[in-house]
């Protein structure tokens, strides 16, 4: 009787043990399930990287990110409330330069569906990357925002930009550029 | 859970006398428990370091492990191994209202001529690969060029996913194209082209005097289990151009410029010094940072 109550206790322990340290390894890498992270576990050291084995087809090569989903047929493929609404969901902003100063979010001051070559203008002269007669949706942002996303090199400290700037693809949704003017 | 429930029955039924059979089951258990933790916790050894990582790369500017090469030149090239960056998945999330990246890439630079007309007091144009979040809720590993340029404008294009190119080597140039112009280029295993769309930094009428090849990292982790990484990448066939045919890197003499490669967490050194018969040289550069 003793030797069977033993037995099973050494059991049950361990298989406590077991779920513990399942749990704890599980939370000890939280959200690394990527790609990135999977190498880095196989690298952990610098040394440089084999090619990874490729489970997927690559996406086509294609101009900008994925931003506002495209909905409508023809071109413009989304409304100027379609990109208020993307610049004003979740808790942070979408704009890759990051809030203001003051640690709002960015407000749009203004958002137009013009062409490529007005967008360039605009830009002072900066480039798309579609043709000029493309028609593209350029958004400007009211800063003035802290330009310490972006640096000068060793030593630069971080300036200001009065303005922020995101250009998409009326066709594709896409953002092809995003920038500061200062 | 029913089984568990009732071996724990069994034990409150136990005689008194059990206690050391108590004690010996649980040191038996906790042996077991320890040999079963030590062997399970291996395949995560290196993706939750022993001690939490600490480091600041925002509030005193970014962090790098750099080569520069002062000089007046217009062109620049190298070849760089594609790898993958790993920018953690809190601060490098649009969402979470943190923007920041880690990146390998090249700039030609212009601290003088037209720098006073730029942000930063400082023009550029640069070209490589990061992990930066360029869309919400993403940590995409992309190519990438960005031109900050007289007019105080700065512009960022990015280009193709890096992930099937990972391990390869993709060769990157800045290039004059005319008169106030550049051509930007990364050519990708995958895609042909790294980059797409625009590739002329055009209304650009900077002066280089740099050229930097290495890494950079915009991140804060305060004693966190997540920080930035990179396995090693290499920067070869490091080449500069002046109105003329382009040259390697001590190619009449060593030259491996001014270092700046010791301030962590971003690292690297000198593979091989750039100097007569090296092709340029060979600088590496990685990020176990913490």
């Amino acid at each position: 009787m003793r030797k069977s109550i033993s037995g099973s206790l050494v059991l049950v322990l361990t298989v406590a043990a077991l779920v513990l340290v399942l749990a704890a390894s599980g939370k000890a890498t939280p959200g690394k399930r990527t790609a990135a992270a999977a190498l880095r576990a196989s690298t952990p050291t610098a040394t440089l990287a084999p090619p990874t084995p490729l489970p997927l087809t690559p996406p086509p090569s294609r101009v900008g990110v994925p931003a506002i989903t495209p909905h409508l047929k023809g071109i413009p493929s989304f409304t100027i409330a379609d990109v208020q609404h993307y610049l004003n969901t979740g808790p942070g902003t979408p704009f890759p330069g990051g809030m203001t100063t003051a640690g709002t979010r960015p407000v749009a001051t203004v958002i137009e569906f013009i062409t490529s070559q007005q967008a360039s203008v605009l830009m002072k002269g900066g480039q798309t990357g579609l043709s000029d007669t493309a028609l593209v949706c350029y958004v400007g942002l009211q800063g003035p925002f802290s330009t310490g996303v972006i640096s000068g090199g060793p030593g630069s400290k971080p300036g200001i930009a009065n303005t922020g700037l995101m250009v998409f693809d009326a066709s594709t949704g896409n953002l092809l550029v995003w920038g500061f003017m200062g | 859970m029913r089984g568990l429930a009732q071996n724990a029955q069994r034990i409150q039924d136990a005689e008194p006398g059990s206690s050391l059979i108590w004690r010996l089951s649980l040191a038996a258990a906790m042996t077991t428990g320890l040999l079963w933790w030590s062997l399970l916790s291996i395949p995560n050894a290196a993706a939750a370091p022993a001690t939490l990582a600490d480091y600041d790369c925002v509030t005193y500017g970014h962090c790098y492990a750099i080569v520069t090469w002062p000089g007046t030149v217009t062109g620049t090239e190298t070849t760089m191994t594609v790898v993958a960056l790993y920018c953690d998945q809190y601060h490098c999330n649009t969402q979470m209202n943190y923007h920041y990246h880690l990146s390998d890439e090249m700039w030609l630079v212009d601290t003088t001529h037209q720098a006073p007309n730029c942000l930063f007091g400082v023009c550029w144009i640069e070209v490589g690969q990061a992990a930066f979040p360029m869309t919400p809720n993403s940590n995409s590993d992309v190519y990438f060029w960005a031109e900050n340029r007289p007019g105080m404008v700065y512009l960022e294009h990015p280009g193709n996913v890096t992930y099937y190119d990972f391990g390869y080597t993709t060769n990157l140039s800045i290039t004059p194209s005319g008169s106030g112009a550049w051509s930007i280029s990364a050519s990708s295993h995958t895609y042909g082209n790294g980059l797409v769309g625009s590739t002329t930094s055009a209304n650009n009428s900077m002066q280089p005097d740099t050229i930097r090849i290495g890494m950079e990292l915009y991140d804060y982790c305060g004693y966190c289990s997540d920080p930035a990484y990179a396995p090693s990448s290499d920067f070869t066939y490091n080449q500069w151009s002046n109105n003329s045919p382009f040259f390697y890197q001590g190619a009449d003499y060593p030259n491996k410029g001014q270092d700046y490669l010791q301030y962590p967490p971003p690292k690297g050194y000198w593979n091989v010094i750039p100097a007569p018969g090296t092709n340029g040289g060979d600088l590496v550069t990685y990020c176990g940072c913490d």
